[in-house]
């Protein structure tokens, strides 16, 4: 089962804002679809990135580093691709005008990635959830 | 009676089937011929605009049910894209695997994995064809016969001793996009040091026309050919089956799963399951040609022979994501292709006995969710990486040489839960030479793309069974067992029965396989009209 918390949760997180109806019903279906149903510790993880939002880009690396083929993790992957595939997704994966300096951003994206990875094996290891 | 029956219409089968047909015989082809639910769009979009402006796009990139997501976790998900997931369709139920390491693709559709190939279209050298097990002249002749028949393009370059062997003059190159012109740029300067490491660089050679329109029309740069399977300039089996029904000569029947066959006097009768009607049909003929594939027709030819374990060999294959910096977070403009742009061909000895083969992809098209996926990075912060990454990304798919071990091999196990009674159960293990011959060769590629200026990112290795070329369960001998083939393709302790897939290669070079299949499809079918 799918909740509108968890869509919101998905949504804002990947997008950076509210979602409509229409997309929702395109998850819901996917999930469904896809059979994409929930161990239990998945929910734990889950349910605990409702409660704390903030913290959704770290549990997301955690699943990448530790279970990568968990259906949580393809959860995120659906919303990833439901959203890339709007015509308003576009700009969030592909660049129409040259990025400046793109080397320095690609540094500190990595030293960015670096510190969240730390964060999400702490994560992981304090919660066992790894 | 039926003179000729021909199991399969994939590349070898509709090569088959045309070789007889030219030498003035009639032809049965039996075949399952899946055709599935037609999802190709009129097109003409490139995948940028598609992108910017139809509401519909989850349709045509995801599929409606999400068909590309279901198969996440299979080997090479990303090739089977919503328009070619028929290709697969049905196998689950009538080509059933049991638990096993070796996780292959198969295909019971019209035109069989030929659908989708990627089209680069490679020879064996002579070396390599002994080592097949080919006999040489009348291979190099076949591959100069399909070169007629198919339009190869691109190759007449660095490497052409490598790509086309100079047999024949390819077409002109389908254009390069601004990913490769870089590449090609460094390439021309740093050919020599390529030399010095063991490579050769150059064009891919693809089965398409951008001169001279034998398979329809001349190719039209587009950047959604990943998406497409219609790509009228291309050389589809399915287009030439069709071609030749139309001749009246090739009477097509689908639906038809063959099961076995058994010689009675001097006819050959071969038991099938119509997967319409779900009764058991058989058909009487003079000579029988199995092409349904290496794996497929190990199936049958276990079944009809009582033999259950054969060999199997299949190109191990890695990948090699590589970013060209200078590219990094450039607009994403103009034309961009999904086909092979470069062949890298790596044979430090150069004696062009066990080559080692990369093809180079700008995969703008392979959607950002599928290659976040591929690192261990969240999908939000993948987001903002590939901004940066998706104009300077390659990709290379690099195949391995292969011969066959014992630690290689298929089983026919029986399972009465499944349609057919049976099921084939894989192993696949690599001995340790051969994994330390795969690293090594991994790294020389990471050197020779460093080269060409494309930084290496990452190697994946992929399971066994996805490189998608698979051959050697009836290996070729001159007077071995059941489970064998005679070089000019009858399966010995047989008198009517041929095989012209690659069940016979006893080895498998790194340069893709298909063109030399194609060219023993012919030479098989031609010794069979004859004998
Ligand atoms: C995405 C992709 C990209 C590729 N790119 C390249 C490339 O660039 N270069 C290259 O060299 N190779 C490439 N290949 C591999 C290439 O497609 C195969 O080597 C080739 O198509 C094999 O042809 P085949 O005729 O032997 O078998 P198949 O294509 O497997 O055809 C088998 C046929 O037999 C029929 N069949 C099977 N079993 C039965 C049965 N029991 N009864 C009746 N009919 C049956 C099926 O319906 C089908 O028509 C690629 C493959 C894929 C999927």
């Amino acid at each position: 089962m799918t909740s509108t918390e968890e869509f919101e949760l998905l949504f804002r997180y990947l997008k950076g804002n509210h979602s409509d109806d229409n997309l929702y019903a395109r998850y819901a279906n996917g999930v469904t679809s896809l059979q994409l149903s929930l161990a239990p510790k998945e929910q734990q993880q889950l349910l605990w990135c409702i409660q704390h939002p903030v913290w959704i880009g770290v549990v997301d690396y955690g699943l990448a580093l530790h279970t990568p083929s968990s259906n949580l993790r393809k959860r995120f992957a659906l919303a990833a691709a439901i959203i890339e595939c709007q015509p308003n997704g576009v700009e969030l994966y592909l660049n129409q005008k040259r990025i400046k300096s793109p080397v320095f951003k690609t540094f500190i994206w990595g030293i960015k990635a670096a510190m969240t990875m730390v964060l999400a094996k702490m994560l992981f290891l304090l919660k066992r959830w790894s | 009676m039926i003179d000729f029956v021909v199991v399969g219409s994939g590349c070898t089968g509709a090569i088959a089937a045309k070789t007889l047909i030219d030498q003035g015989k009639n032809v049965t082809l039996l075949d399952v011929g899946h055709v599935g639910q037609s999802k190709e769009e009129n097109n003409q979009q490139s995948f940028i605009e598609k992108r910017e402006s139809d509401p519909f796009q989850q349709d045509f990139f995801l599929g409606k049910q999400f068909e590309s997501l279901a198969n996440l976790n299979q080997a090479n998900p990303s090739h089977l894209t919503p328009q070619r997931t028929f290709i697969s369709e049905l196998v689950e139920k009538y080509l059933i695997w049991d638990a096993g390491d070796f996780n292959p693709i198969e295909s019971l559709a019209k035109g069989g994995l030929g659908n989708a190939w990627g089209l680069g279209s490679y020879i064996y050298s002579p070396q390599e064809l002994k080592k097949a097990g080919l006999e040489i002249d009348t291979t190099l002749d076949a591959y100069r016969w399909l070169h007629e028949l198919l339009s190869i393009s691109g190759g007449n370059d660095f490497a052409a001793t490598y790509s086309t062997g100079h047999l024949y003059e390819p077409e002109p190159a389908i254009p390069l996009d601004f990913n490769g012109e870089r590449l090609w740029q460094r390439l021309q300067k740093n050919q020599k040091q390529l030399a010095n490491i063991g490579f050769s660089v150059g064009r891919a050679p693809l089965a398409i026309s951008t001169e001279n329109p034998k398979n329809g029309k001349l190719y039209e740069p587009s950047d959604l050919d990943f998406y497409s399977t219609g790509i009228t300039s291309a050389f589809r089996p399915i287009n030439l089956i069709e071609q030749l029904e139309q001749t009246g000569k090739l009477h097509y029947i689908s639906q038809q799963l063959v099961l076995r066959f058994e010689e009675v006097e001097d006819r050959v009768v071969v038991h099938t399951l119509n997967i319409e009607t779900g009764k058991h049909d058989q058909f009487a003929c003079k000579k029988l040609i199995l092409a349904a594939g290496a794996l497929s027709t190990a199936r049958i030819a276990m079944r009809s022979t009582g033999v259950t374990k054969l060999p199997v060999i299949c190109n191990p294959y890695s990948f090699i994501p590589s970013v060209q910096i200078g590219l990094l977070g450039s607009a994403n403009c103009g034309y961009q292709t999904g086909l092979a742009q470069f062949a890298l061909y790596y044979d430090p000895e150069r004696k062009h006995e066990e080559v080692a083969m990369g093809s180079l992809y700008s995969y703008r098209s392979l959607m950002g969710f599928r290659l976040t996926r591929e690192f261990p990075v969240g999908f939000k912060s993948g987001q903002e990486f590939l901004k940066l990454l998706m104009p300077a990304l390659n990709i290379t798919g690099v195949f391995h040489p292969e011969s066959g071990s014992e630690t290689k091999y298929i089983e026919l196990v029986k399972d009465p839960s499944n349609i057919t009674g049976d099921a084939l159960r894989g192993s696949y293990q690599l001995t340790k030479e051969e994994i330390k011959r795969i690293k090594s060769t991994e790294k020389a590629f990471k050197k020779a793309l460093k080269k060409l200026g494309a930084q290496p990112i990452k190697v994946k290795q992929n399971p066994a069974g996805a490189s998608i070329h698979y051959g050697g369960t009836l290996p070729f001998a001159e007077n071995g067992s059941k489970a064998s083939t005679h070089p000019k393709g009858r399966l010995n302790g047989f008198k009517q029965v041929f095989i012209a897939d690659g069940s016979g290669f006893q080895f498998l070079s790194g340069k893709g396989l298909t063109l030399t299949l194609m060219a023993n499809a012919h030479n098989v079918a031609k010794h069979a009209a004859e004998h």
